[in-house]
């Protein structure tokens, strides 16, 4: 995908929406009972694998930021730092697998990592809010949660990437 | 941005991760074996000692009146003193196992083993 | 290639489904438990509830019991039913509490007075557990005796008058009464295990079963295992509150027959039973009478007994006996037959 100048910055904009409203429609999904307050599937990780693999990291990780901006305006300070922190680890690790390991992984199995990422971060970030390695606990749970929204992140990423890309182009040839 | 959608290294992938959750989980279940001394005051957890981990002579002063004195040392915890009356506290000696209570009404300490193998103990 | 991707895709379907029966099997492993302890009614209470309504079912089991003690029961507390009661003035008993009084007045008849919950005098005099705890003179203990025993309380069923110098003590039925009152409660509360513990007085009930320990005499942990799938078991041990004085000891629990420390060979009983004020009146009248008469009496109700001894021995009903399970290998078990 060749970028002329506008185009990145514009694509990024309309994905920066589409991150949100997904963030939202998760914030719409009850609290699940055993894992920590505020995990989430991470659905919005579609987005930012997508801006990884065609925007560049730069544009992925301010998606990324954006993200956690809506969460902090909805949700509050420690759903941001959760938000954040999930949200930059996955979507490093979505740029460089998509970059390095394509050969070895299909988007699934990135889709997977991103989401094991996004909760390795989140669990982090609650390690420091809370002052305790109490949240470990979660760790298996939220390993089996990761494997299990991954999976579906994966395919559900893969049904949709045409649109993301019919949509990319529409921005280009739109300029 | 060509890829699969599944390839047989997402499978390997997705495996490892479960079997990684499996043996946290294994591993959380069996070393939970500790024996975790609960120290109450006024219905607020005051301190929390791994008896199982305890290196040297542990001494909590409650600052209520009257005041208690809770020992912990080689493995046990109890309470040494108390400018309570009754000293049923006291009278209770040492507690080793999961599930012992002692108790200090006018002191209104509370230590306790925490986990038990069963729901509540009459007395 | 075709036949690959099946092969793999249901490799996926198994991991999904693996991971997914495992959480359900650790979320249901761990339930939704919640715990909290209070002191009320002068005593240590704890609470172990799962269920949706858990929280909020903690809050009103603690109110209930504050309650009950402060407007009713509570000898100390001005304002409270047996503190008017106690000052002679003739009070009506609501309807609510009539029940229970029924209850502690059969055990009274029924255990031929080894039961009474007008000792207040006598235990005046002992105070143990308070500063001015000591051994009573014989003619005092006599002269209070007197003023004591349930048959001489003026009770139509609605409402009650002491007659002068006697005084109410319902401390030996009090958590039972509001162990009673909880379970009520939590019967209109959406709850799935319910364990509540007043003082040692404890209230099992919900889904599943429940093991009760009994409390080693004298020392922390259990020597026996009641295994139950839903009760209230309360215990009177002389091992609880006591004083010594030149070399003898003084318990708490007396023996309305003679003003004195119950003495009938046994350091605790255990009543097993489905009603709490039953089994906190038993429990005391079973602690006063001894186990084979203790046994008998467990019998005409219907509840079952455990009997400690001071020498290690552990007598239980038959009943009881199957649903006992001794943990502690220095005691050793005899049914009673």
């Amino acid at each position: 995908m060749k970028q002329d100048r506008n185009f990145a910055p514009a694509l990024c904009a309309v994905l920066c929406a589409q991150a949100i409203a997904l963030n939202f429609l998760e914030g719409l999904i009850p609290e699940i009972p055993f894992l920590p307050p505020g995990a989430k599937p991470g659905f919005s990780n579609i987005v930012t694998m997508f801006a990884a693999g065609s925007l560049g990291l730069p544009y992925a990780l301010t998606i990324a930021f954006v993200k956690s901006l809506f969460t902090f305006a909805t949700r509050g300070f420690t759903a941001f730092v959760m938000s954040f922190s999930g949200g930059m680890l996955s979507c490093l690790a979505g740029y460089f697998l998509l970059k390095y390991a394509s050969k070895r992984l299909g988007y699934t199995g990135i889709s997977v990592v991103c989401a094991l990422c996004h909760n390795l971060g989140q669990l982090i970030a609650s390690v420091f809010i809370t002052g305790s390695g109490m949240t470990f606990y979660y760790a298996p749970f939220l390993i089996i949660f990761g494997v299990i929204t991954g999976l579906i992140t994966g395919v559900i990423f893969s049904a949709v990437l045409p649109a993301l890309l019919k949509q990319a182009k529409h921005f280009k040839a739109d300029k | 941005m060509k890829n699969k959608i599944i390839r047989r290294g997402d499978i390997i992938l997705a495996l490892a991760a479960v079997a990684a959750a499996l043996i946290l989980l294994i591993f959380q279940r069996t070393s939970s074996g500790g024996r975790v001394a609960v120290v109450t005051v006024n219905s607020e957890v005051i301190a929390r000692i791994n008896l199982d981990e305890l290196s040297e002579k542990t001494v909590i002063k409650t600052d209520t009146e009257p005041s208690a004195i809770i020992v912990a040392e080689n493995g046990e915890i109890y309470f040494e003193s108390s400018g309570c009356k009754d000293k049923i506290c006291v009278k209770t000696g040492r507690l080793t196992h999961k599930g012992d209570t002692a108790v200090c009404l006018p002191a209104r300490a509370v230590v306790s083993i925490s986990g038990s193998d069963v729901d509540a103990i009459t007395y | 290639m075709e036949s690959k991707k099946k092969t793999a895709l249901k490799t996926v379907i198994i991991i999904i489904a693996a991971a997914a029966a495992i959480c359900l099997l650790v979320f249901f492993s761990r339930s939704d438990e919640y715990t909290d302890s209070f002191i009320a009614m002068d005593t240590y209470c704890s609470v172990k509830l799962s269920g949706k309504d858990a929280e909020e079912a903690a809050k009103e089991f603690k109110e209930i019991t504050e309650k009950l003690d402060s407007e009713t029961l509570s000898r100390f507390e001005k304002g409270s039913l047996v503190y008017s009661l106690n000052e002679n003035s003739e009070e009506n008993i609501p309807e609510s509490l009539a029940k229970y009084f029924d209850t502690l007045f059969d055990v009274y008849r029924q255990s031929e007075g080894a039961y009474d919950f007008t000792l207040g005098a006598v235990s005046d005099l002992w105070a143990i557990g308070t500063d001015n705890e000591r051994v009573p003179g014989s003619d005092e203990i006599k002269a209070a005796t007197g003023l004591c025993g349930a048959d001489k309380l003026i009770y139509d069923g609605s409402s009650m008058t002491v007659p002068g110098g006697m005084k109410l003590d319902l401390g030996s039925a009090g958590k039972g009464i509001a162990l009673d009152e909880i379970k009520a409660k939590s019967d209109s509360l959406n709850l799935k295990k319910c364990v509540v513990s007043l003082g040692g007085s404890v209230l099992v009930c919900g889904k599943g079963n429940f093991k009760v320990g009994i409390q080693k005499p004298g020392a922390a942990g259990y020597i026996a295992v009641i295994n139950t799938d839903g009760a209230f078991i309360s215990t009177s041990g002389s091992y609880e509150r006591y004083f010594e004085k030149d070399g003898v000891r003084y318990h708490h629990i007396l023996d309305p027959d003679t003003g004195y420390p119950a003495e009938s060979g046994i350091v605790s009983a255990t009543i097993i039973a489905q009603s709490g004020t039953l089994s906190d009146a038993l429990s005391t009248a079973c602690f006063v009478l001894g186990a084979e008469k203790g046994a008998e009496l467990c019998l005409e109700y219907g509840c079952e007994g455990v009997f400690v001894s001071a020498d290690n021995k552990i007598y239980a009903t038959p009943g009881a006996a199957e649903m006992l399970e001794i943990t502690d290998s220095s005691y050793s078990l005899e049914v009673i037959r």
